[in-house]
């Protein structure tokens, strides 16, 4: 029987790329995109980070102690700014990810006509959640909710044959590893849904893979001993909040409800635009329910749907008087920190409105007839209301511009690179974001730790809203201390003698007195002073060099095999799949 | 009969086309009128400077 919404004549099994998903993912990424490839420089903004080149620290590979938040993807990203501009880096992450994951949510809904995966790829990739998190800059945790659809797919072998879908998960798994840790975690949920059946060896071989992929950033984690992160407050801050005034729940149904709320695009802070999303949205879960009644892929539907309620009722559970619970368990075990954006958790359920939103699309398809001609109107509306229900996502997220860094940033970084072994501290000491007037004035995590060569330590308190959120590294409060002597020597000589060089001063920030140091460079953006050559450390200097930091001495085998294992199990798996007549002897198994 | 049966058919047929056609054109232009005005309005300015830089600012 021919699957509905499927021409005839369409194989039943389409591994190969379909050059409509693919034009239109790339159509959809340009519309978005398309602001960052026509000229030189960077999107710089919250989190999203890049310079022109990173050099090389043991820190990528979370090796200096502290908590591995972007563990191993700096390390990747430095790598490839060797040989590639950080700038050209930015345009393949982000546009390769957003293609390669609306092809990807395309093949989850192979069976389907074109327009039924068009409606597919859309939501997936013009939706609340993608704007949010470009917009906060967090564009690994975006790559990751990309790989989402070949999760789900690698998922799928998986279910019917352990052994011939080990590979493909395994890559999966640990490429979201690299994205973030929350990603590694998203995914291995995913699989565990989708994939996992009451066998044994489903179990335990999932279990493996999901432990070792995530290993690169798991190990850091867990032997971190001088760095401690907290959750006093930090779910109630991060929590999902309200867009409009219709409340947090139908911004949550629709993929939207970040926690920050700045970054919102206008229109959804309009009741109507998200009472219209939820009516997409309602329209998608129509069409899951249908698909999961009956046909191959009910059972599949069934735990898309499973996994979108999960992901749901973690992200609504600090919006919905959970947060208190959440600290409270939090104290005990500090990992829950991982929770504490609780929006990004949301990411699975996008799997199923699209996949649902297929199914809708088809249905209506299928009701056209003689004098229901116009029913067409509503499949093509299904197709483009994501689009027209978010316009602010189109050029750039909106408003998204590209910035260059001033010429400072890299007469500075050479002047540090000369004495790679010296400790650079970053001022003002006022938390870890900027506001550069070169960057359109936007909150952006400070470039200086992966633009200049060396240790470089920034206080790392998080301000939001005015709460403070605790450093996480204790140098910071050593180097809090220090800058708190009450004249300009006597701050350097509190400097000096916890190994500080350099002090480099970022203009256009918040005031704060400079120590005394001989002034090494006096740009319009930057100034560097080195206390050397004015200071004496004075007797018992405490260095604060990672090097010192137990992590890195004792447990830097123990995360470096973490590394390998992940990346033999990476390089294993590719080969297995890349077998000749391995994807041949999968396919013909569904 | 058969003819007057036809009409009815032709004309229920025609009734819907035109009931569809027009809750999809509204909600298309409702998305697109409220969407683009609230989007226009949405466009922020830059925080100031000499400022704490925070993480929930734009």
């Amino acid at each position: 029987m021919r699957p509905e919404g499927r021409p005839r004549g369409r194989p039943a099994v389409t591994p190969s790329v379909d050059r409509a998903d693919l034009g239109w993912s790339v159509l959809l990424t340009l519309a978005i995109t398309g602001p960052l490839l026509l000229g030189s420089g960077f999107w710089l903004v919250g989190d999203m980070v890049f310079v022109p080149h990173q050099p090389w620290k043991s820190a990528w590979l979370g090796l200096d102690g502290s908590l591995p938040r972007a563990v191993p993807m700096d390390a990747i990203v430095s790598v490839l700014t060797q040989v590639v501009p950080g700038s050209v880096v930015q345009r393949v992450f982000l546009v390769g990810a957003l293609v390669l994951g609306g092809v990807g949510i395309g093949r989850l809904v192979h069976e389907r006509a074109w327009y039924a995966r068009a409606a597919a790829i859309g939501i997936f990739l013009w939706n609340p959640w993608v704007h949010d998190h470009l917009q906060i800059g967090q564009w690994a945790i975006l790559c990751g909710y990309l790989a989402l659809p070949w999760v789900a797919l690698a998922a799928r072998r998986y279910r019917r044959d352990v052994r011939a879908g080990w590979a493909p998960v395994a890559v999966a798994l640990t490429i979201s590893g690299v994205c973030s840790p929350s990603s590694g975690v998203m995914a291995v949920v995913v699989v565990a849904v989708l994939g996992l059946r009451r066998s044994w060896p489903s179990w335990s071989v999932l279990a493996a893979l999901s432990l070792v992929a995530n290993l690169p950033w798991l190990l850091p984690s867990l032997l971190a001993r001088s760095s401690t992160v907290t959750t006093a407050g930090v779910f109630e801050l991060f929590a999902p909040r309200a867009e409009s005034s219709l409340g947090v729940l139908p911004s949550l149904l629709t993929l939207g409800g970040t926690w920050k709320s700045s970054i919102v695009a206008g229109e959804r802070t309009s009741a109507v635009v998200v009472g219209l999303a939820l009516a997409l949205t309602l329209a998608a879960l129509l069409g899951a329910l249908r698909r999961a009644r009956s046909g191959p892929a009910a059972a599949e539907v069934r735990r898309l749907a499973v996994l979108a309620a999960v992901s749901l009722a973690v992200a609504s559970v600090p919006a919905l008087g959970g947060a208190g619970l959440l600290e409270a368990l939090g104290e005990r075990a500090p990992a829950l920190a991982l929770l504490r954006d609780a929006h990004r958790f949301l990411a699975p359920a996008a799997l199923l409105l699209a996949v649902g939103l297929a199914s809708a699309v088809a249905w209506a398809r299928a009701q056209v007839a003689p004098g229901r001609e116009s029913l067409w109107t509503v499949a093509g509306l299904l197709v483009v209301a994501p689009v027209l229900l978010l316009p602010g996502l189109a050029w750039g997220a909106g408003d998204l511009e590209r910035s260059s860094y001033p010429a400072d940033w890299q007469t500075v970084a050479e002047r540090i690179g000369a004495e790679p072994e010296a400790t650079t501290i970053v001022l003002p000491w006022a938390g870890s974001y900027r506001s550069f007037d070169w960057a359109d004035g936007r909150a952006v995590l400070d470039p200086a730790p992966r633009y200049l060569p060396g240790e470089v330590l920034i206080d790392d308190r998080t301000f939001v809203d005015g709460v403070e959120i605790a450093s996480e590294d204790p140098r910071v409060g050593a180097v809090t201390l220090a800058l708190g002597a009450s004249g300009p020597v006597d701050v350097a000589r509190g400097l000096r003698r916890l190994g500080v060089t350099w002090v480099l001063v970022e203009r256009g920030q918040v005031d704060q007195s400079v120590p005394a140091g001989h002034t090494v460079h006096d740009g319009e953006d930057l100034v560097l002073l080195d206390l050397r050559t004015t200071t004496d450390p004075g007797a018992d200097p405490d260095p604060l060099r990672s090097t010192a930091r137990p992590s890195h001495g004792d447990y830097a085998p123990l995360v470096i095999t973490g590394h390998v294992g992940a990346f033999v199990l990476l390089i294993g798996a590719f080969g297995r799949i890349l077998r000749p007549g391995s994807n041949r002897r999968h396919s013909s198994r569904r | 009969m058969k003819m007057g049966s036809n009409a009815g058919a032709a004309g229920i047929g025609s009734t819907l086309n035109v009931v569809v056609a027009a809750v999809v054109g509204a909600a298309a232009a409702t998305a697109l009128t409220v969407g683009g005005v609230n989007a226009a309005k949405g466009d922020q300015k830059p925080v100031a400077q000499s400022k704490l830089s925070q993480y929930s600012e734009k």
